[in-house]
């Protein structure tokens, strides 16, 4: 009977650790954060996919933190609406409350978009890249939303904290500040 | 104390627990309203749903009753069946009043559904707000699968094909 008492003990607390450990992972995962690697080419110059390799590729820190609350200028990373199980990443250019007119670029309509409660306005910095931000598919809801980029992690020589950066042009012509603030 | 701080110790563990069971596995769900009866409940009382919230977005599939965060508002959740897919086309009812969504997108008859998204409409369709109203929700949105009923009545909710 002992070694049958034995095994069952070392069994249970090895599985204990297992699920444990795996259990704060998840939990770390959706609260904390976790590195995430760039893909496309949306975001350059500030973030830049590199060559095809995975390791080559630019990491960022994306903050998973409770209580986050959408700022214009964050760079977040959120679920796809055109690709349901894919993560993408854009900057924050409005906010619940403001008006935005959608780019010349890539709209035909040019009539400004009030922006509803519990969404923001995405857009690229990389204003080559065609759509693939809220200029194609509109405002983005907020619970969509992982969280925002803070750092960039890799390549080490580009190290930088990202939690302030501007887009690399001026935005201020598209959108007007909701009033109440 | 030292009893104390084996309760503490254990209380935690079970929060933890919980939360990261109803956020990632299955969850128990009290819902209200009318716009799934009688599936769900009988005339807006209160039910009380197991909610599979582990299977990936892809495992959605048309006539699952699922639980979505509400796309018109900044908290809350809606329970509502997928009656259409990416890609598919809605099932539009000529002899209803049109919603103002259907009103303003459907063309000659038709409606199809956009890549990434779903199209959800409650059983009960006389009191059902819903993507008649306001569109097709992003599958980003979609929470998890109801698996069944517990209360009033246990009921088995997802069919599997």
């Amino acid at each position: 009977k002992q070694w049958y008492q034995r095994r069952v003990a070392i069994t249970a607390g090895g599985a204990k650790w297992f699920f444990g450990c795996g259990g704060l992972a998840i939990l770390f995962y959706d609260n904390i954060g976790f590195v995430h690697t760039v893909r496309g080419k949306s975001m350059s110059p500030t973030l830049n996919p590199g060559p095809t390799r995975s390791l080559l590729r630019e990491k960022v820190w994306l903050s998973r933190l409770p209580f986050y609350q959408p700022t214009v200028g964050d760079i977040v990373v959120f679920k796809s609406p055109k690709h349901g199980s894919r993560l993408a990443m854009k900057r924050i250019a409005g906010v619940a409350g403001d008006t935005v007119v959608p780019s010349k670029v890539m709209k035909n309509t040019m009539e400004a978009v009030l922006i509803k409660p519990g969404h923001v306005w995405v857009e690229a910095d990389n204003r080559h890249t065609a759509g693939r931000d809220s200029n194609e598919y509109g405002q983005l809801h907020n619970k969509m939303i992982l969280g925002k980029v803070t750092w960039l992690l890799w390549p080490w020589s580009r190290i930088q904290s990202l939690r302030n950066t501007r887009p690399p042009f001026q935005q201020s012509e598209n959108r007007e500040e909701s009033q109440q603030r | 104390p030292e009893i104390m701080v084996t309760a503490a110790k254990w209380a935690l563990l079970g929060a933890l627990g919980t939360g990261l069971m109803f956020s990632r596995g299955v969850a128990f769900v009290t819902t209200s309203g009318s716009s799934m009866v009688p599936t769900i409940n009988d005339t807006s009382n209160t039910s009380v749903l197991l909610v599979d919230v582990f299977s990936a977005v892809t495992n959605i599939k048309k006539n699952d009753i699922v639980l979505c965060h509400d796309p018109e508002e900044c908290e809350g959740f809606i329970v509502k069946r997928v009656t259409a897919m990416a890609g598919q086309f809605v099932q539009l009812d000529p002899h209803e009043e049109p919603g103002p969504y259907v009103a303003r997108h459907s063309y000659e008859g038709r409606l199809s559904v956009p890549t990434g998204y779903c199209w959800v409409e409650g059983d009960n369709r006389s009191t059902s707000h819903d993507s008649r109203a306001f569109g097709p929700i992003p599958l980003g949105l979609v929470k998890g699968r109801a698996l069944c009923r517990i209360f009033p009545w246990p009921k088995v909710l997802l069919k599997s094909e």
